[in-house]
């Protein structure tokens, strides 16, 4: 065997036994589930906002980009759907809006905007002023990217033309739809190139007619003078114009984002430019935003002066996302910082100062309560059901189902699972699949612990390598399951029956029961079934047994063959032939031979302890073979055999200490070379096999 | 003849003796990071590190360049942050060819100089082997003088977290505390927590040069929890808004705005600043530690330089 040869070996080994390392670590026999308790039960309708809306949504808090993101791309989606209406609308129906979409805004279409219009809309539409608004349009945009790299080298004379041909476009354009949206390019034109002076002018000069146009267009030339305003010093009423941007289609995030107070002077007086508490409120709403302001405090401010306006409640909507996120986040050792505590003392007290609490205010701090796991105050549910609107009426509903999980006894199990489906369909999917995990979470603790249904309630997913053959059988084709259990695996185990067959087989093969593996192996159709490269009852000096040579055979062919050779041995228990391959199948079928996935469902749910067990009843098998046998070379042949499972119980039982170079491994190497180095496979066994040459 | 020559000898010595004296005693030089993303300054210095690449991964690999407003010509070593994330998300010989394309970019558009490039990243032990291959890559395709910025727990773990294969390492002698653990003492620099460090760094390879911080700034905590900060602060510019509570402790009596943002009653703030006195005992500390081959100091950053005089600055530079 060559030095290239020895050196593949051991880095075989060593990658093998680095593996076996790497997945020791990541498992314990007392592994404990991880109870993700990030539960989604906040829907905007019950303040008021449109179901879907993302305005208000924290995801673990404000400033997360998950929140930023999930708002930026909603309104961008309505941006493009409210504009392709209106062009729809300005088309008169001509062009669908699937044409518009492509003309527009698809970047993999081949065309050009205009290259589009003019292959598949001119000839319908024949609108020369339009096509000029395009090619405009399309000249325009180098000039109004941040992406530096993206828009190449600017030509200086470019931006004057630019600038030129759009005044003269949007001067001359008497259409009002079209000089509307000039207006906006020309805008955005200035804001990009920070000429902001020009931007403010267009938009004043202009306001007497745009003012009278119903379109979202009049949404984006506002926050663009908005955004000048701000750049040119004029923060209040820049701060004025952002606010109100939140009841825009197309851009509420901008009231968020934008809406910037420096000192206590610009805030001063923004509050003095206020009109009434309601405004006012709503710009405390909005600083609480800011940075790393505290909602909490803004919170208790608006109390102060105004609280019965909309901004009270839907800051206390936000608040109580924040604390539930908080809640679990410290529950789950997540965060060092203990503030959830603090934190609601703050929101309970300020809810408390109330004279008039409303429904929101009475409903936030019983969700607080539920989700703590306490009680909720009875007295205060009944107020709550007389204080709701038709809207909010599910929410009492929803702190009612979950007081009644948090509070369940096995009998009534079946009650709360009809309490469940009845409730579901009142609220969003993702509201759905909250209710559902809080109440499998729960429901969980009344199983034993490791038993299947534990296992899928706890965590959604069943570690098939867990449970025995029989286990599996009884849970899938056994009694009728739960309704939770039921929609657990609806939603999130689908399994083809074929699968199912398969992983039963292949844990009857790890239990040695191969006649029944054999029973549910013969169902699979014969192109489904787990096929080996290497013949499974081949043993040679690689770790893994693959002798080079190729073969095909199937987990159904191997279980047969395993039970014939079960069989005879039976009959004749002496057979030195039959164990000897009985010993190699299985040392094959163990995470240490060449056809694992006959015996483990997935290679990385196998487990230290089962790989020792698996190992011992190899040694067990290898140690009869031997007894049955005088012949010396067979002796040396299986002694080598026992050598690398013995190795590797070694390793195994070291756990985390590396005994690769030890002396008791060394002594196992020396005493094989003792014992077999005057037989032909002993020495080829320590010639070729590389840990032989680190301790001989 | 022989007494001409002597005496040529030894007026010759005296001198070569002078200039090495001189040379000896003369203070390390130093310079500075520049880590803005539009890079505007006068060389008065001699070469600036300056951020030229900030990589991140948002779901696909994210390369932001700095802008340059400088003379072309300018002399810098460009320095390239580069996030953990980058690492576990993609190939390193993905993200050489992205990197060095883009900064050939930047380097074609803006006309600096350099012959060293600098990468700053806090890798982990699990990132340690992408991070070094991205190393080794940048080395073999640029065959420039490589340096990369390590953190104390790096120097101190530098078992698990290996020694990068560059020319030369940055410590970065600051930032090494916990920033968001509410007992922190000061999370810029703190003398004691960085000997913790220190101790362990006796057998480190590579040649270090020392990055030492020169801001200082104030920790919002609130409800028990950090939640943010102001840059650029120091305690004597601290108002009556503040109520002393302890050593570098401060609690709002008085909720309004102070340098941009917002504080609230009942908030603590504690001001992490960074002293000449630190600075020396951080220096006498480096000094007393086994690091080795340390050629110049790095101050973070150019930006900070006019909170702190010339003579400070001298005088910190002297005391190594």
């Amino acid at each position: 065997m060559g030095v290239s040869v020895l050196k593949s070996f051991a880095f075989i080994i060593g990658v093998f036994f680095s593996v076996v390392n790497l997945l020791a670590c990541g498992w314990s026999d007392d592994w404990n589930y991880d109870k993700d308790e990030s539960y989604d039960f906040f829907d905007p309708s019950i303040i008021g906002i449109e179901k879907n809306s993302p305005l208000l949504y924290l995801s673990t808090d404000f400033l997360h980009p998950t929140s930023y993101n999930g708002r930026i791309y909603y309104y961008d989606e309505t941006k493009k759907q409210l504009n392709i209406k209106e062009w729809e609308r300005y088309f008169h129906n001509k062009a669908t809006a699937k044409e518009i979409e492509t003309m527009l805004y698809d970047d993999y279409d081949s065309l050009s905007p205009i290259d589009y219009y003019k292959t598949h809309l001119n000839t319908r539409i024949a609108n020369p002023q339009f096509e000029a608004y395009l090619l405009y349009l399309t000249k325009q945009i180098p000039y109004v990217t941040r992406d530096t790299y993206a828009r190449g080298i600017i030509d200086p004379n470019g931006y004057k033309q630019i600038m030129a041909e759009g005044e003269s476009l949007f001067q001359n354009t008497k259409e009002p739809v079209l000089k509307l949206r000039y207006l906006y390019l020309l805008m955005r034109f200035y804001h990009y190139n920070q000429d902001y002076s020009n931007v403010i002018k267009l938009y004043r000069a202009n306001l007497y007619w745009t003012d009278k146009q119903i379109s979202i267009v009049n949404e984006w030339n506002k926050a663009l003078y908005a955004g000048a305003l701000a750049h040119t010093g004029e923060e209040i009423e820049a701060n004025r114009l952002f606010a109100s941007c939140i009841d825009h289609k197309t851009n509420a995030y901008l009231a968020l984002y934008d809406f910037s107070i420096k000192n206590d002077e610009q805030w001063n007086k923004l509050l003095s430019s206020a009109g009434s508490n309601d405004e006012k409120a709503e710009y405390y709403f909005l600083r609480a935003f800011q940075g790393h302001n505290s909602l909490l405090h803004e919170h208790r401010q608006i109390r102060s002066f105004a609280p019965e306006s909309i901004w009270f409640e839907r800051l206390g909507y936000v608040i109580l996302q924040d604390l539930q996120a908080d809640y679990y986040r410290e529950k789950s050792g997540e965060t060092q910082s203990k503030s959830y505590v603090e934190k609601k003392r703050f929101f309970l007290q300020t809810l408390k100062g109330l004279k008039k609490p409303a429904f929101f205010d009475r409903y936030a701090e019983q969700y607080l309560n539920v989700i703590e796991n306490k009680p909720i105050d009875l007295n205060v549910i009944r107020m709550l059901d007389a204080q709701a609107n038709p809207e909010q009426r599910k929410f009492v509903a929803l702190l009612k189902y979950l007081n009644h999980v948090n509070t369940l006894k096995v009998a009534e199990l079946e009650k709360l699972y009809q309490e469940l489906f009845s409730l579901k369909s009142k609220f969003t999917v993702s509201m759905q699949d909250s209710l559902v995990k809080y109440t499998a979470l729960r429901v969980a603790e009344f199983y034993p612990k490791k038993s299947i249904g534990f296992e899928l309630l706890k965590t959604y997913t069943i570690t098939y390598d867990s449970y025995s053959a029989e286990g599996l059988q009884t849970f899938w084709f056994g009694p009728k399951r739960s309704m939770l259990e039921q929609n657990i695996l609806d939603q999130n185990n689908k399994i083809e029956l074929n699968q199912k067959y398969q992983i039963i087989a292949t844990r009857y093969i790890r239990e040695r029961k191969y006649d029944k593996a054999i029973e549910y192996l013969r169902k699979i159709p014969k192109d489904q079934q787990i096929v080996s490269d290497y013949n499974p009852f081949n043993a040679s000096l690689s770790g893994n047994n693959r002798s080079g040579t190729s073969t095909a055979m199937t987990q159904l062919r191997y279980a047969e063959i395993m039970k014939e050779l079960y069989d005879k041995v039976n009959k004749n228990p002496q057979s030195v032939q039959e164990h000897l391959l009985i010993a190699n199948g299985l040392y094959n079928q163990s995470m240490f031979g060449n056809f694992p996935s006959s015996s483990y469902v997935y290679y990385l749910t196998w487990n230290r302890s089962e790989f020792q067990k698996d190992l011992e009843i190899i040694k067990k098998e290898y140690l009869l073979t031997a007894s049955l046998t005088t012949d010396q070379e067979l002796k040396a042949k299986i002694a080598y055999e026992l050598l690398k499972v013995s190795s590797m119980l070694l390793k195994l039982q070291a756990e985390n200490e590396d005994v690769s170079h030890s002396e008791t491994m060394a002594k196992m190497y020396k005493q094989y070379k003792s014992e077999f180095q005057h037989t032909r496979i002993g020495l080829q066994n320590i010639k070729g096999c590389a840990t032989f040459q680190l301790f001989l | 003849m022989k007494k001409y020559l002597f005496i040529g000898l030894m007026g010759l010595s005296v001198t070569v003796g002078f200039l090495l004296l001189k040379f000896l005693s003369a203070p390390l030089p130093y310079t500075f990071y520049y880590w803005k993303q539009k890079v505007v300054f006068l060389p008065d210095q001699s070469v600036l590190y300056v951020k030229c690449q900030d990589v991140g991964y948002d779901g696909k690999l994210t390369i932001l360049s700095s802008e340059f407003d400088i003379p072309a010509g300018t002399k810098i070593v460009p320095v390239f942050y580069i996030e953990n994330r980058v690492l576990i998300e993609t190939k390193p010989e993905i993200l050489v060819e992205n990197l060095l394309e883009t900064f050939e970019k930047q380097r074609q558009r803006y006309r600096f100089t350099y012959d060293e490039i600098q990468f700053d990243c806090d890798w982990s032990a699990s990132t340690r082997d992408a991070y070094f291959e991205l190393l080794r890559n940048v080395k073999r395709k640029t065959a420039l003088k490589i340096s990369a910025t390590i953190r104390l727990h790096q120097i101190s773990d530098a078992r698990n977290m290996g020694v990068p294969p560059v020319d030369r390492g940055v410590l970065m002698y600051y930032n090494m505390s916990d920033f968001s653990d509410v007992h922190t003492q000061n999370y810029i620099l703190d003398t004691e927590v960085a000997k913790t460090y220190l101790k362990h760094s006796s057998s480190y390879p590579l040649a270090v040069d020392i990055a030492l911080p020169l801001y200082s700034q104030v920790t919002i905590i609130r409800f028990g929890e950090v939640v943010g900060l102001i840059e650029g602060v120091h305690s004597t510019e601290l108002n009556t808004q503040f109520d002393r509570i302890g050593q570098n402790r401060y609690k709002i009596c008085k909720s309004g705005y102070f340098k941009g943002k917002m504080l609230y009653e009942g908030d603590i703030v504690r001001i992490d600043e960074v002293t000449e006195k630190a600075l020396k005992q951080a220096i006498q500390d480096i000094k007393s530690s086994s690091l080795h081959g340390i050629s110049k100091i790095i101050f973070f950053r150019y930006e900070n330089k006019e909170e702190y005089s010339q003579d400070t600055i001298e005088r910190v530079i002297q005391s190594f």
